[in-house]
Order: C-alpha cells, then sequence, then structure tokens
C-alpha cells in the first residue's frame, strides 16, 4: 500500500536523450478541412441547444401535458419533474465545464454523478408516493415498454445534436464525460415525460422513465464517445 | 520534491504556446507554426517514450496535431495548452495500439539508449551511465502502459501529479499508485546494474543483447 508522499524519481536517468533542437518533420498532410474556431464552436452548441429544446418541446405539445400537472402534490412533483431537471442542468454543467487545467471536472466527480445521476431518479422513482389519483393502466408492462419507446425517441435527437455540437470537445476522461452527456440528455426526456405522462407507479416509473436515462448514459458511454473524444 | 526535479505546472496565459493556441482557437491559422514548434519537440518526446519508437512517435505526432487542429474550437479560453496536448497525445497512442491490436508494450529497442548523449566523463563512466540507461529503457518496456505513462508524465515531463492524473483521467491516488509501481521496478532494474557481478557471471563474458527485449505482442 502506498502512502503520499511519493520518493524522489531525481536518481533515474533518461533513456531518451532529448536532443537541443531537434525538431519533428513537419506535418505531412495539409490542415483541411478548416477546422471550427471558437466562435462557429459556440454557434454550434447554442444552435444544437435550442434544437434540443424544441424537440422536446415540440414532441410535449403534440403528446400533450398531463391534466393533474397542477394538482400534483409538491414531493411528487420535486422528485419527478423538479429533480430530474436538476440533475440533468447539473449533468450537463459538470461535463462541459473546462476545469483548472481545460481537461474538465475531475474524473471522480464526473464518474460519480454519471452514475449517481441515473441512480437517484431510480430511486427516487421507487421511493416516490404516487398522487391520490394514482393512474393505472390495465398492461402495466405495456405501458411501461411505451413510455420506455418515447424516452428513447425524444433521446435520440438531442444526443445526436451533441455528437455533432461536441465533436473532438473531451480530451481526458472522454468515457465518462459522454455518459455524463448522455445522462443529461436522459434526464432532461425524463422531465419532459413527466410532464406528460400521468402514470404514477413507482414500477412504472422506474421501467418506463428512469431506465431509458441509464441507457441513455451508456449509449452515450460506448457509442457517442468516439466522436466526443479529442 | 514528490516524483522528482520541479513540478513544472503551466501558467495559464504566460507561456506564448498558451497564446499561440488561443489565436489559433480563435482562428488564426498562422497561429499554428509557433504551436507546432513549441510544442512538436515536448509532445514528440513524449510519444517516444511511451512507444519506444522515433517513426511511431512521428505517427503519432502528426495525428495528435491534426487532432488538436479537429479540437481547436473545443479549447477552453484561458487554461494552459500543454496538458490539452499531452491528453490527445496520449489518446492518440492508446488510439493507435489499439487499433494494431498490439498489447500496450514497447519495444526496448535500445535505440534510444544509442542516442544517449556522451557525458563529460571518462570512457568508464559513459559506459556505466549507458548501462543505467539500457537497465531503465528495459524496465519502461517490461512495465504496463498505465504504470509507464504515469511515470513518464512524474519524471521526464515534469508534470504534477494533479495535472498527470488528469490527463490520465485517474485520480490522484490511483497515479501515485502506478507511478510507485513503476519506480519499484525501474529501481530493482538498477539495483541489479550495480550489484557486484558473481564470478561466474564476470567470467561469463558479454551481456545480453538488449535488442532482443519486450518486443510488440509478445
Amino acid at each position: 500500500m502506498i502512502v503520499t508522499p511519493l520518493p524522489s524519481f531525481d536518481h533515474v536517468p533518461d533513456p531518451l536523450d532529448r536532443a537541443p533542437g531537434e525538431l519533428p518533420r513537419p506535418l505531412s498532410e495539409p490542415l483541411s478541412p478548416r477546422a471550427p474556431d471558437r466562435v462557429q464552436t459556440k454557434r454550434r452548441r447554442q444552435a444544437a441547444s435550442w434544437l434540443s429544446v424544441g424537440w422536446l418541446v415540440s414532441h410535449l405539445t403534440v403528446f400533450g401535458v398531463r391534466h393533474d400537472l397542477w394538482s400534483l402534490p409538491p414531493a411528487y412533483a420535486a422528485s419527478q419533474i423538479a429533480a430530474p431537471f436538476a440533475l440533468a442542468l447539473g449533468s450537463l454543467y459538470v461535463a462541459l465545464r473546462p476545469g483548472r487545467w481545460g481537461l474538465g471536472s475531475s474524473t471522480a466527480a464526473v464518474a460519480s454523478l454519471a452514475i449517481g445521476g441515473p441512480a437517484a431518479f431510480g430511486l427516487l422513482a421507487l421511493a416516490s408516493r404516487a398522487p391520490l389519483r394514482a393512474g393505472t393502466d390495465a398492461e402495466p408492462l405495456l405501458a411501461a415498454v411505451v413510455c420506455s419507446d418515447l424516452m428513447l425517441v425524444w433521446m435520440s435527437a438531442p444526443l445526436f445534436a451533441a455528437a455533432f455540437a461536441l465533436r473532438r470537445a473531451f480530451a481526458a476522461a472522454a468515457v465518462w464525460r459522454s455518459a455524463l452527456v448522455g445522462s443529461g440528455v436522459g434526464l432532461a426526456s425524463a422531465v419532459t415525460i413527466s410532464l406528460h405522462c400521468a402514470n404514477a407507479d413507482p414500477i412504472h416509473l422506474l421501467v418506463g422513465h428512469a431506465t431509458p436515462v441509464a441507457a441513455g448514459s451508456v449509449f452515450a458511454a460506448l457509442v457517442v464517445t468516439r466522436w466526443l473524444r479529442a | 520534491m514528490i516524483g522528482g526535479g520541479i513540478a513544472r505546472d503551466p501558467r495559464p496565459g504566460e507561456d506564448p504556446i498558451d497564446r499561440a493556441m488561443n489565436r489559433y482557437a480563435d482562428g488564426d491559422d498562422g497561429a499554428f507554426a509557433d504551436l507546432f514548434a513549441g510544442l512538436g519537440p515536448r509532445l514528440r518526446a513524449f510519444l517516444r517514450r511511451l512507444s519506444g519508437s522515433a517513426d511511431v512517435a512521428d505517427d503519432l505526432l502528426q495525428e495528435t496535431f491534426l487532432r488538436m487542429h479537429a479540437a481547436r474550437g473545443a479549447f477552453a479560453r484561458g487554461r494552459p495548452v500543454l496538458p490539452w496536448a499531452y491528453a490527445i497525445a496520449r489518446n492518440c497512442y492508446i488510439s493507435q495500439a489499439r487499433s494494431a491490436r498490439v498489447r500496450l508494450e514497447r519495444a526496448a529497442t535500445g535505440e534510444a539508449v544509442l542516442e544517449a548523449a556522451a557525458g563529460a566523463g571518462t570512457q568508464e563512466q559513459d559506459g556505466i551511465a549507458r548501462q543505467m540507461a539500457e537497465a531503465v529503457d528495459r524496465a519502461l518496456a517490461g512495465m504496463t502502459a498505465a504504470r509507464r505513462e504515469a511515470f513518464v508524465m512524474l519524471r521526464y515531463e515534469g508534470l504534477s501529479v494533479a495535472t498527470a492524473a488528469q490527463i490520465a483521467g485517474v485520480s490522484e491516488g490511483a497515479l501515485k499508485i502506478r507511478a510507485f509501481h513503476a519506480y519499484e521496478i525501474i529501481r530493482a532494474a538498477l539495483a541489479e546494474q550495480t550489484a557486484p557481478p558473481t564470478p561466474a557471471e564476470a567470467g561469463a563474458g558479454s551481456r545480453s543483447n538488449p535488442g532482443s527485449a519486450t518486443a510488440y505482442g509478445s
């Protein structure tokens, strides 16, 4: 077991002599296509953000807001709408902040939130106390699958937009930061589905609403990373 | 001092390379030449220590700068470019190693040792220094890539534990453990070099050829 501080490595010789003035050979390929600069990158990200929000809002408009929204108990509204909204914003903020060295937040913080965000939403789903008029379905499995499918569709466009707007954005811990982006997108979709779906059964919330958030995080980590890694 | 030497953490904005990168990220293509001149040798040395091959390091350096070009819009204003560049270089090395389906090992070809600067000492001293450098080279070749990069970043690149951990995407504690294990391996290798030869060894003659050490995939 190692304890700090590390011993001095000064006495270890360097097998590679860096000869002064040794320059590497110039680039053999021209720098094309011309990569977007900061201003263009910022515009892309803003456009992707607005498109993602518009995508979710338009779908919510089409599917309709739940009729009992304004009569929901505060605790239920907090656990199914406010909490995932805050988690979504927090996840995207932590994923995208540059950090002290331009390499983002610490890997521990990113990983904790990438796992903790979806897990917390799942636990909130299980622990939620259904409103007095709890929506139920004759076919609970079908209802959960329908919500799950909706979530996955609603997450797809924002994830695609993120892959485009955040290309080469993560130089370090790219997998975890991509997972966090996926988690943030999933949680934003969870807010949307919570504004539409009146089924308050905890199992339905866990399977139909929370599980897709985790799936989005995993998908982003395994697939979207290839575009986001610098 | 932790890790060895003076930890040269970059100070944002003060370094000309940082200013060059900020100009480049803002769209000034003419700043690339300054960037390449400033970062190229250092990144090349880093890649060469990771890969053990000058040719591979040259190729990886090309790929690194191409990725830096593609990612320039994402470079955070006011941050030092060095950790960011190191992280991208490391990504290139890992990608190349994985795509080639080779284990993340490097060949102790001895080519680095051949370039070891001749010191101002006697021929015997130079020979001892060369043997020690060979031993370090073999030790680096034989250890895992994670340990090697941790040790290289702390000992030869002069990065702090915090910065190196960020580049590697691990916690500071994990990086220290890797560097410590690497150091133990190297220390053992150096101890073998300084141990007095047994009578049998003394009469055996020439040492083994360093070029036959661990190769890729073996």
